[in-house]
C-alpha cells in the first residue's frame, strides 16, 4: 500500500559529456534522458540530460 | 439485616451449580449459533472488508479514467469529445487462443497481441487530426492502465457478488486472500499515471537506460517497429546494441528484432538487461546476474529469443535490477537510477569474461523506454 505522506519530486541531472560537470534541477516538461541541452560554458562540450529520477520526502 | 452473605451471581446464575438451566443456555446458545451460522457471520465480517476495498478500487479506476480524459482534452487536440470513444476502449477484451492443444499457441498469442496493439494505435490516431508518436504511445499506455483497473474492479465485484448471492463463505476466501495483492497492483497502476502523462522514465526503463548510454554517438538503425539498434566496439569485440526507440512509451519488439539481428549478424553471446521483481526483504536497486532470457510480458518475446538462441547455440546472459511492481511502473527511483553505471560496468565485465576478441556480442536493453532516448 502506498504511503500517503510520501511526496515524490522528479529531478533532472544535466551533465557535460566532456568535463563531466553536473547540475541538478527540478524536472521540467519535455525533459528526457540523453536530450541535448546546450554547449558547456566552461569547456564547450555538450551538456545532456544524464538522469531523471524521483526522490521521496516522507512527512 | 445482614447482606454480607448475599451473592447476586450465585443467586441468579448459580455459578457454583452446574445444573442451572439459564447458565447452560449462556454457553450452549453461542455454540449452536456458531455451528449453524458461523460461515454466515464470517461472510458478513469479510464482506465489509471486501466492500471497502471494492469502493477504493472503483475510486482508483474513476480517478485514472478522469485523468486520461482530462489529459486528452487539455494537452492534445481531439477532433471531437473523446469521452464516449475512450469509455468504449476501457471495455475492450481479449479472447486468448484455445489451449486444450497447446502446440503452436505462441504464434497465435503473438498475432493476437500485435493485432490488439495495432488496432488500438489506429483508433487513437483516428481521434486526432495531428498527434506525434510520443503522445500516441503515452495515450496507449494510459489506456492500458485504465483498462486493467476496470478489469480488476469488474472481476473483484463479480467474485464478491457471486459469493454473496450464493451465501457461500468458501467462495469468498480466495478473494480475501488475493485482495491485498490486487490492491497493491491497483495502487501501483494509479500511481503510474503522472509519470506517463509527463513522459518521465519509469523503473522498468533501467535496461534501455543502460543500453541507451552505450548507444550515444553511434549510428542508430531501425531494427523493428519502435525498436532501434546500433553497432559499437569494446575491447576488440563487435557490439550490437538493441533497445526500444525512446523517448517513446514503448517496449518495442525485442523478440522480432533479436530474431532478425541474430540471423543477420550471428552474435556469439547475448546479454539482456532488464528490471526484475524483487522478493520481500530485498532492496530496490539490487543488481543480480544470471542466465536465460531476461524479459517479461506475455511470453512471446522470450519464446522467440529462446528459440533463436537455441537454434544457433548462443548462450544468453542476464543482468537484472530488482524492484517492486510499483517501482517498475512509476517514476524511476534514485536507487534504481544510481545503478546505471554499475550495471554498465557489469555488462562490460560480462563481455570480457564470456567472449573473445573479434567475437560479436548482442546487448539488449529490455523494458519500457519512456523518457529515455539513445
Amino acid at each position: 500500500m502506498s504511503d500517503k505522506n510520501e511526496i515524490i519530486t522528479a529531478y533532472t541531472i544535466q551533465q557535460c559529456n566532456s568535463c563531466k560537470e553536473q547540475s541538478k534541477q527540478k524536472f521540467s516538461d519535455g525533459d528526457y534522458v540523453f536530450k541535448e541541452i546546450s554547449k558547456c560554458s566552461s569547456c564547450d562540450g555538450q551538456i545532456i540530460v544524464a538522469k531523471i529520477f524521483g526522490e521521496s520526502l516522507t512527512r | 439485616m445482614d447482606f454480607s452473605s448475599l451473592d447476586i451471581l450465585d443467586e441468579f446464575f448459580g455459578m457454583g451449580d452446574e445444573s442451572n438451566p439459564l447458565m447452560m443456555l449462556v454457553w450452549i446458545l453461542p455454540i449452536i449459533l456458531f455451528v449453524f451460522y458461523g460461515q454466515r457471520i464470517q461472510l458478513i465480517i469479510t464482506s465489509r472488508d471486501i466492500k471497502k476495498n471494492m469502493t477504493k478500487l472503483e475510486q482508483l479506476r474513476n480517478e485514472s479514467r478522469d485523468d486520461l480524459i482530462d489529459y486528452v482534452k487539455q494537452k492534445l487536440t481531439p477532433n471531437d469529445d473523446p469521452t464516449k470513444k475512450l469509455d468504449r476502449f476501457f471495455d475492450y477484451f481479449t479472447i486468448m487462443p484455445v489451449d486444450v492443444d497447446p502446440n503452436g499457441i505462441i504464434p497465435k498469442i503473438h498475432h493476437l497481441v500485435r493485432s490488439r496493439e495495432d488496432a488500438t494505435r489506429k483508433q487513437i490516431k483516428s481521434m486526432f487530426s495531428e498527434i506525434d508518436t510520443l503522445e500516441i504511445t503515452k495515450v496507449q499506455n494510459l489506456l492500458e492502465i485504465v483498462t486493467t483497473l476496470q478489469l480488476l474492479h469488474k472481476v473483484v465485484r463479480h467474485l464478491f457478488l457471486t459469493a454473496k448471492k450464493q451465501n457461500n463463505y468458501p467462495l469468498i476466501v480466495p478473494l480475501q486472500m488475493l485482495l491485498p495483492f490486487i490492491m497493491e497492483q491497483a495502487e501501483a497502476l494509479k500511481d503510474a499515471v503522472p509519470a506517463f502523462k509527463k513522459g518521465q522514465p519509469i523503473g522498468d526503463g533501467i535496461g534501455p537506460l543502460v543500453v541507451g548510454g552505450m548507444m550515444l554517438g553511434t549510428k542508430k538503425q531501425k531494427a523493428e517497429f519502435e525498436t532501434v539498434y546500433s553497432e559499437s566496439e569494446f575491447d576488440g569485440r563487435k557490439l550490437i546494441l538493441l533497445k526500444a526507440e525512446g523517448p517513446y512509451a514503448t517496449v518495442g519488439r525485442p523478440g522480432e528484432a533479436t530474431e532478425s539481428l541474430v540471423e543477420k549478424l550471428k552474435p556469439n553471446i547475448i546479454i539482456m538487461i532488464d528490471a526484475a521483481l524483487k522478493l520481500e526483504g530485498e532492496d530496490t536497486g539490487d543488481v543480480a546476474q544470471g542466465f536465460g532470457a531476461a524479459i517479461g510480458g506475455i511470453g512471446t518475446d522470450r519464446f522467440k529469443i529462446e528459440e533463436v538462441a537455441t537454434k544457433y547455440n548462443i548462450p544468453v546472459f542476464a543482468i537484472v535490477v530488482r524492484q517492486s511492481v510499483k517501482d517498475a511502473i512509476t517514476l524511476m527511483k534514485k536507487e534504481i537510477s544510481d545503478q546505471t553505471e554499475n550495471v554498465r560496468n557489469q555488462v562490460y565485465e560480462m563481455i570480457t569474461d564470456n567472449s573473445n576478441p573479434n567475437d560479436t556480442v548482442l546487448v539488449i536493453g529490455v523494458g519500457n523506454t519512456l523518457g529515455v532516448a539513445q
